[in-house]
């Protein structure tokens, strides 16, 4: 089926299987930062904005994104440079692999409240699940982005 | 292969959902589960957020509420903050900020998960649904919605259009004891409200459906009701004896803190 997305800013056609789901469409677009984890959309790898809101991508059927506008990773990247240098100078990453899903996330709440206190990061981001870094300095990332 | 249906008028969706192996679609949060699981092989998907009148929140005449179906649980936490807070609480305590972005409120009840959340503290509020099919439209208390462990009153080809609630009456809360991780689904989740010396209690995780009792407020005697009325089973979550001890506990808990 032909499904026509605003892709981290371009229109493009994308012919996928009906049965598709949105991360496996991106991934075959080179958009390879959202990640399978978990598969079931808790452990948010696979975090990316449709029409302005975070989703799970490995539970959304692409044929629900039709007309929609998609910001990856890659997207915020190019949109807010500075939250990833926050967490690479926070260190609020090791491994990396949950780290363009917390950006994602990262980047949503703070369009939504650019000072958020502590109390709305836990609460935001309590779906990005990270098991290297024990959120601290993850949470010292956004705030650190916030503020710069 | 499975062939995409998306109509903005509810009469073509009615029409759509006619044929065999068509699902309504809301956020397709519980729906993709399925897919992936095995468990469920539509044919054709029948998508309802585009449905002009079933998105959104709006005050009625008697003071009460109609929530569109294809509402996402963010937009529902958003638009009764002020006037159900219980409400908004239990959907914000759902899965976390991205399936309550996409997840809907008919989609949660037609899903009919007893584990769910929203199902319970909906029968606390005396929620009423509005169905459409075939046949025409009809309205029907929540209460006996839930016919058996993800079934429901709910006839071939027809679907949740709205979610009536009445005007806010007494003091309402939604606790979800969750031993496990934070984000799990509730081994035990309770609704209360109470409006004087009466108080409803919903359960969710200790039977194959939710179950809604009406019981007096005194937290002792209702904690004892609700266990009687449990019907748990053992798994992941505990055993049904674990599950009905705690049903005792967190409704002794909800009730007090409401009364307090």
């Amino acid at each position: 089926m032909k499904v026509h997305l605003r892709l981290n800013g371009a229109g493009v056609e994308i012919d996928a299987r009906p049965d598709a789901f949105l991360l496996e469409v991106l991934r075959d677009q080179g958009l390879t930062g959202a990640k399978e984890g978990c598969g079931v959309g808790v452990c948010g790898a696979c975090t990316v904005l449709v029409d302005g809101a975070p989703v799970s991508s490995c539970l959304l059927l692409v044929g629900q994104c039709d007309g929609c506008a998609v910001v990856t990773a890659e997207g915020v990247g190019q949109l807010a440079p500075h939250i990833a240098a926050a967490f690479s100078d926070h260190e609020g990453l090791q491994c990396g692999i949950c780290t363009p899903g917390q950006v994602v996330s990262a980047y949503a709440l703070l369009r939504k409240n650019p000072h958020p206190g502590d109390a709305e990061i836990r609460s935001y981001m309590a779906g990005n699940l990270c098991r290297c870094t024990g959120y601290a300095s993850i949470r010292r990332s956004i705030e650190a982005a916030a503020n710069g | 292969m499975v062939e995409w249906q998306r109509p903005t008028k509810l009469d073509d969706a009615i029409a759509a959902l006619a044929s065999d192996g068509a699902v309504a679609l809301g956020g397709g949060t519980s729906t993709a589960l399925l897919m992936k699981q095995g468990m469920l092989s539509p044919s054709r998907i029948v998508t309802l957020r585009q449905i002009d009148g079933l998105r959104g929140v709006r005050p009625t005449p008697d003071g009460g509420l109609a929530i569109g179906a294809a509402t996402t649980l963010t937009e529902l936490a958003d638009a009764v903050r002020s006037a159900y807070p219980a409400l908004a609480a239990c959907a914000e305590g759902i899965g976390n900020v991205r399936i309550r972005n996409v997840a809907t409120v008919g989609g949660a009840l037609a899903h009919a998960d007893p584990a769910q959340d929203l199902p319970p503290m909906l029968l606390a509020l005396d929620a009423r649904l509005v169905l459409a099919g075939p046949a025409g439209q009809r309205t029907i208390p929540l209460d006996g919605f839930f016919t058996g462990y993800m079934e429901t009153a709910l006839q071939p080809g027809e679907l949740i259009v709205r979610v009536d609630l009445p005007a806010p009456a007494g003091r309402s809360t939604y606790l979800k004891f969750t031993p496990r991780s934070q984000d799990d689904y509730a081994t035990v989740g309770v609704a209360c409200r109470v409006d004087g010396a009466q108080a409803v209690v919903a359960l969710a995780g200790v039977a194959m459906t939710p179950i809604r009792l009406s019981v007096s407020a005194d937290p002792q005697s209702a904690a004892e009701a609700a266990a009687a009325a449990a019907d748990p089973l053992d798994d992941l979550r505990g055993s049904a004896d674990y599950k009905r001890a705690m049903t005792a506990v967190c409704v002794r808990r909800a009730l007090s803190g409401l009364l307090r």
